[in-house]
């Protein structure tokens, strides 16, 4: 199961959006919260809209075995324990065997521009070990070191001792961010979807043709 | 700037790392009566300050609220079998923790209207009607977004809409078209809109 949340550049969503769309994977359930932002939209996969986006949707394919969970507003910190809290049920009741929170950390905290641009944490023995990828620093009080990343950190936190659990962060800027989610992505596709199989091209969203919105109206000019 | 001063970047990371998280402590919303409906036709969430003030001159006129919770901003009008729920934000409670306490009503109802208005510049698309004084279209953000996804959530029928408008004060023209969905979703419409000129609070144009 992949998770993601917002952080730096919105590069987890970016590319939840990719494993979505490249996977087709079926919107199975939406999750309501008192702590989830609220947010309303057109379906950003299809240009028929049947069903309007909520702001937190499960997505699945029974087949890949695979379980995404689309967060696409921020969670408010009062309320984000409690959430967390019945996250954690669910997940038990799920039985899901693997969790991955995707984030990001500010790029000004990568101090050797040519290592790996992701890092990571892990309770398990994770291909990411293999893979030259720096862990997460731990500070002096044992905290993980992970600016800009958003909740996932407190997450795997609560979840480490129950699940098999990593973070993969991408160290990003705030930007155009969808070369950084195809980095994800085929470094996902590494990890958990090749797995001796044939590579497959990625497909891109519909929604991502409107990253910036609209084109200004005619009348501007 | 000065050379070598570390400029942190504006950012969608909108967690500070160094915040500890609280155990939630849910606050009371101080509601003047318990929140026990009865049969609701129908449930209009009512939403910034433009639709809540036709509202009050066109529906409500003078009905007093059955209850409100001052804290929270929220006031409750009981129009026969409809029930009203205008809604002033206030920073104390999240959208979240309204609906939360709002779900009797939601639930209990049998059909779920949110009403809401934007600024008309703020209406992202290329389709807008050539009459650019207000229009209504669905989909929104803010507490009728939360409405709107608890009823999703819970497979209830819900519909949205957000009048977009410009920044003008309201007058009988460009209220009009709210006035005409009013009708539409089943409200009665005591009084049309007659916009009231009142003296600028400054002297600077005097």
């Amino acid at each position: 199961m992949a998770y993601t949340h917002v952080s730096v550049g919105n590069v987890g969503q970016l590319t939840v959006d990719l494993i979505i769309t490249t996977l087709n994977l079926k919107k199975v359930a939406s999750i309501w919260h008192p702590a989830i932002i609220p947010f309303i939209g057109g379906d950003p996969y299809q240009v028929e809209v049947d069903n309007p986006c909520t702001a937190c949707e499960l997505y699945t394919s029974e087949a890949l075995k695979i379980a995404v969970i689309q967060l696409r507003s921020s969670i408010e910190p009062r309320l984000a324990l409690d959430f967390f809290a019945l996250l954690r049920t669910d997940i038990l009741n799920l039985n899901i065997s693997e969790i991955v929170i995707l984030t990001t950390v500010f790029a000004y905290e990568l101090h050797n521009i040519e290592s790996s641009h992701f890092c990571y944490i892990s309770n398990s023995d994770t291909k990411l070990k293999k893979l030259h990828i720096s862990p997460i620093v731990v500070n002096e009080f044992g905290k993980y070191v992970a600016n800009g990343a958003g909740f996932a950190i407190k997450l795997y936190e609560l979840l480490h001792d129950v699940v098999k659990c990593s973070v993969l962060a991408k160290y990003v800027s705030e930007g155009d961010n969808r070369p950084d989610a195809f980095a994800m992505m085929n470094l996902i596709k590494e990890l958990y979807l090749l797995e001796g199989k044939n590579s497959f091209p990625i497909k891109i969203p519909l929604s991502w043709n409107y990253v910036f919105g609209n084109p200004p109206p005619v009348g501007l000019f | 700037m000065v050379f070598g001063e570390l400029v942190i970047p504006t950012t969608r990371a909108l967690w500070d790392d160094e915040e500890e998280l609280q155990e939630y402590v849910q606050s009371d919303m101080e509601w003047e009566h318990e929140l026990s409906p009865d049969v609701i036709d129908n449930l209009y969430v009512v939403d910034t300050s433009t639709v809540i003030k036709l509202f009050e001159k066109c529906i409500l006129t003078d009905l007093a609220p059955v209850n409100r919770s001052k804290r929270a901003g929220v006031r409750i009008y009981q129009l026969k079998q409809d029930t009203v729920v205008l809604y002033e934000h206030k920073t104390e409670f999240v959208s979240g923790e309204i609906i939360q306490s709002l779900r009797p009503f939601i639930d209990k109802a049998k059909n779920v209207y949110g009403i809401t208005s934007s600024p008309i510049a703020l209406y992202q698309s290329n389709d807008a009607p050539e009459d650019f004084t207000c229009f209504v279209r669905c989909l929104s953000t803010g507490i009728t977004a939360n409405l709107m996804s608890y009823c999703i959530h819970n497979n209830r029928g819900c519909q949205l809409f957000i009048g977009y408008v410009e920044q003008a004060p309201l007058d009988s023209i460009n209220s009009e078209p709210f006035l005409r969905l009013f009708g539409e979703i089943g409200l009665e419409i005591k009084s049309h809109y007659n916009m009231i000129l009142q003296a600028p609070s400054n002297n600077l144009y005097m």
